[in-house]
């Protein structure tokens, strides 16, 4: 059947986004988990994936243009039957997912706004690292922000008659819906073979386009360009910021909590773990925090999940989005998927990898949607304590303060240790005050013992 | 060290930086300060400059050594000796 | 002719006098003074004090009366000066004349018919500007009609006096000063089937009573700007014309219910409901209300005008319906 492979929501009121580029064209095949192109957001330039095996029929919205979430960006053909059944259940699968489009999927009355779950994230400053590297995880995945089909009675009764596919049709009506015009309009125009134009000179355009979208460096090309749509970007980021963290402020009863905790098991097996390793297979301190969050969270699972219909939502996976400072302000919080399940090598990589992405501007959609919890670090040149604020719809954020060296009784003696301090800002909706304080003893525990993260 | 390792040293090292934080300008950097501070580079980028340099000059930096690479100069200096130790890279 | 709405009453209950000998005309005021609204001015001295009667002020006692007279064959108008007033009859009209058939078992009849002025926009504060037509469309046994037109005005009437059941007239406060012109053999209507007014393709306005004034004025601008609207005057909102109500939607599409009462558990709300029911499949948007505001009709008249529906009100929902336009229906 042919369908349509809407924008997709990837961040607290994202309305629309710019297709940059397509890595695809009509005719060829796509799997799922395949990055099909490059949309410009709020957020930076994101890739996005698609959720299942088709071929693309027609690029319906071409390089340049502006598409509002939920309206088609491809046309994609699958095979019939068949994959109807086997995405039945993948819709079923998404509540769970959490991950990936709580908002999206849930909130299709609201169309536009809800929040999938980007990155924002609101410490301060400095952050720490990211991880990912998804992309394999074929599991992970979540499902394509389906949202109903919208359109009004008379107008489902008409496109049957007519035997037109609403899919694919853009509504013009209340919300978006399709109305009966907009039957009638395709009929006219020759069934539903909405896309139009289509990729035209995509060699062209992509060139440019990718260009603009390079807030990265290699490109000494045109600098003017890029700067350009730096500001750009760096404006629609500061306002999608103050949207989310503004609604996190309003709705969301914060609590918090502070633990600080000797990190000198974990220094002193880092050194020494990393004494021998080349560079590049050093692993980093915010590997390990990460992992120690990600390990108690299968223990506080009321920690990871989403706020939603008043309601606490409990996400399907493990995938904390890591706090990132971009160059010049702003910040994401992209996830790094199923980090409770990956060694402190993998989330090293994946932690390298998706900092100097989230800078390029190079992040994927399922990493902007998916995290289900927040972590943030300020380096380890910032500060004591991070009181984080909660990137709705999730339910807690863990703020990692600066390694410093203090003095420390233990066992009746005062030694000399470096510790950091561990904060949890989480929603009293979700959970409550002593829950926290064990879930954040816990990472602390995890921390005395790296050798088992 | 001769003048051409010294200059592919601090080509290297503008290169290192053109892909960590392309937006600073070494030059007006004091070659005597905190170079993660003027810089503002984070552990990640720090390790991704080390990493850079690895594969850029040939010199691997042990952990044990970060900190004499603290500033510009001495980042210059330490990777200036090194290299020349090795001019197979 | 040109007439207003008050004479085209007037007139009514004229023609119904010197049709029949059995109606007669009561309520405060309807004799020496002439009527609150003066409706009935002059029809003293026409026909006297026997068949234009001034009552005591109790509407449950005159109300009482008219249908016992009803009840004893008589033919009476039973005028209750507004409707805010008669919920002071409430039991005579309620428990009374609406379902004295069904107790007897089919033996009486109560052939009565009351008028009262309903409505707001008026200043004249919050308990003398209800609109209270749909409340008394929820009561079987009732008739009720809403005249908005000079020939309803002067056609219902007599249609109403020859139902053998009560029948209720609501003449909306506005209405009585409006002008127009109306057949010299102007005369009794039918009063079964809701009327197109205006007609249309891309919305219905669909209302009654003083809506349809305001309607019809919306209608023009939306005209202007290219869309156009059909305007349903319902006439009767017991029994509500459903065919009336689905072939207009059917035509349209969508539907802007425009009710000066309360939206909730109002009129607005079954007429919103009967086009689901009837009419699900042809809606291309939902059905859009205007409604009164829920709060007591104010007195200031800039509260009184954004509390009571109004022309720019009408225009604005049935723009929302047809929202994402592209201005080419």
């Amino acid at each position: 059947m042919s369908k349509a492979y809407p924008m997709p929501s990837l961040g607290a009121g994202m309305e629309a986004g710019t297709v940059v580029e397509w890595h695809v064209e009509p005719g060829q095949k796509v799997s799922r988990g395949d990055v099909v192109g490059v949309v410009d957001t709020e957020k930076g330039a994101i890739e996005i994936e698609i959720w299942e095996d088709a071929e693309v029929e027609a690029i319906v919205a071409a390089p340049g243009t502006k598409v509002p979430v939920g309206e088609p960006l491809l046309r994609l053909r699958t095979a019939v039957e068949e994959e109807e059944k086997e995405e039945a259940p993948a819709v079923g699968a998404e509540e769970r997912t959490g991950g990936e489009a709580p908002p999206a999927a849930t909130a299709e009355a609201a169309a536009t706004a809800e929040e999938p779950a980007p990155p924002t994230e609101m410490a301060d400053d400095e952050f720490v690292e990211e991880v990912w590297e998804e992309e394999q995880e074929a599991s992970v995945p979540a499902e394509e922000p389906s949202r109903r089909l919208r359109a009004s009675p008379v107008a489902r009764k008409r496109a049957k008659e007519l035997g037109i596919d609403l899919e694919g049709l853009q509504g013009s009506g209340q919300d978006r819906a399709i109305t009966l015009s907009d039957v009638e309009g395709a009929a006219k125009k020759g069934g539903s073979e909405e896309a139009p134009a289509a990729a035209p000179k995509a060699a062209e355009v992509k060139e440019e386009a990718a260009e603009a979208a390079e807030v990265a460096p290699e490109a000494d090309t045109d600098e003017d360009l890029a700067t350009e749509a730096g500001e750009d970007r760096h404006a629609a980021m500061r306002k999608a910021i103050a949207t989310a963290m503004a609604r996190s402020k309003r709705e969301i009863p914060h609590y918090y909590l502070a633990h600080t905790c000797s990190l000198e098991a974990s220094l002193r097996w880092l050194r020494e773990t990393n004494q021998n390793r080349s560079p590049s297979r050093r692993l980093l301190l915010a590997a390990l925090y990460l992992k120690a969050v990600a390990g108690a969270i299968e223990e506080f699972p009321e920690f990871n999940g989403f706020w939603e219909d008043d309601a606490f939502q409990p996400a399907d996976g493990v995938h904390p989005g890591m706090a990132i400072s971009l160059r010049g302000g702003g910040l994401v919080a992209p996830a790094i998927h199923d980090a409770n399940s990956r060694t402190l090598e993998e989330l090293t990589e994946a932690i390298r990898d998706v900092v100097q992405r989230s800078r390029a501007g190079h992040l994927r959609g399922s990493e902007v949607a998916d995290p289900t919890i927040t972590v943030t670090s300020l380096g380890d040149r910032g500060v004591d304590t991070v009181f984080g604020v909660i990137y709705p719809p999730q339910v807690a954020i863990v703020g990692i303060g600066t390694a410093v060296e203090r003095p420390w009784a233990e066992g009746g003696m005062v030694g000399s240790r470096r510790t950091a301090t561990l904060t949890l800002a989480a929603d009293h909706r979700a959970s409550d005050g002593h829950r926290g304080a064990l879930f954040l003893d816990r990472i602390s525990q995890r921390l005395q013992s790296p050798e088992d993260l | 060290m001769n003048e051409s390792d010294q200059t592919r040293v601090r080509a290297g090292i503008r290169e290192a930086f053109r892909h960590i934080a392309p937006e600073v300008d070494l030059e007006s950097i004091d070659p005597a300060a905190n170079i993660r501070e003027e810089a503002d580079l984070d552990s990640v980028d720090a390790i991704n400059l080390i990493v850079l340099l690895d594969k850029k000059l040939g010199v691997e930096i042990p952990e044990s050594d970060y900190d004499q690479i603290t500033t510009l100069q001495d980042m210059t200096r330490y990777l200036e000796a090194h290299a020349s130790r090795d001019p197979e890279s | 002719m040109k007439t207003t709405y008050r004479e085209a009453v007037r007139e009514a209950i004229r023609e119904a006098m010197d049709r029949d000998d059995r109606v007669f005309l009561m309520d405060e005021d309807v004799g020496h003074y002439g009527g609150c609204y003066a409706v009935s001015k002059g029809l003293l001295e026409e026909f006297g004090p026997e068949r234009i009667r001034d009552t005591p002020l109790s509407e449950s006692g005159f109300v009482g009366a008219g249908i016992g007279a009803a009840l004893g064959g008589m033919r009476p108008i039973v005028e209750v000066m507004t409707v805010n007033f008669s919920l002071l009859a409430l039991d005579q009209i309620v428990n009374n004349a609406a379902t004295l058939l069904h107790m007897s078992g089919g033996a009486f009849n109560v052939p009565v018919v009351i008028r009262m002025a309903t409505g707001g926009g008026r200043q004249v504060a919050a308990q003398h500007s209800r609109s209270l037509d749909g409340w008394y469309a929820h009561i079987p046994g009732l008739r009720i009609l809403t005249p908005a037109t000079l020939e309803d005005a002067r056609g219902m009437l007599w249609t109403a006096l020859e139902d053998p059941d009560p029948v209720i007239l609501f003449e909306h406060v506005l209405l009585y000063n409006m002008e127009g012109e109306l057949a010299d053999d102007a005369g009794p209507v039918p009063i079964d089937r809701a009327a197109v007014r205006r007609e249309g393709s891309d919305v219905s306005l669909i209302t009654f009573g003083i809506g349809v004034v305001k309607a019809l004025q919306a209608a023009e601008g939306l005209a202007e700007e290219g869309i156009s609207a059909e305007v349903l005057d319902l006439r009767t909102l017991r029994p509500l014309d459903d065919d009336a109500i689905v072939e207009t939607v059917r035509r349209t599409h969508r539907a802007v219910v425009v009710d000066e009462g309360w939206r909730s558990g109002g009129i607005s709300a079954e007429i919103s409901a009967r086009i689901t029911e009837g009419a699900f499949y042809e809606l291309d948007a939902p059905v859009a209300r205007v409604c009164g505001v829920e709060v007591p009709t104010p007195y200031p008249e800039h509260l009184e005008r954004a509390a009571l529906p109004q022309v720019e009100d009408i225009l604005e929902a049935a723009r929302a319906l047809i929202s994402g336009k592209d201005g080419t229906l």
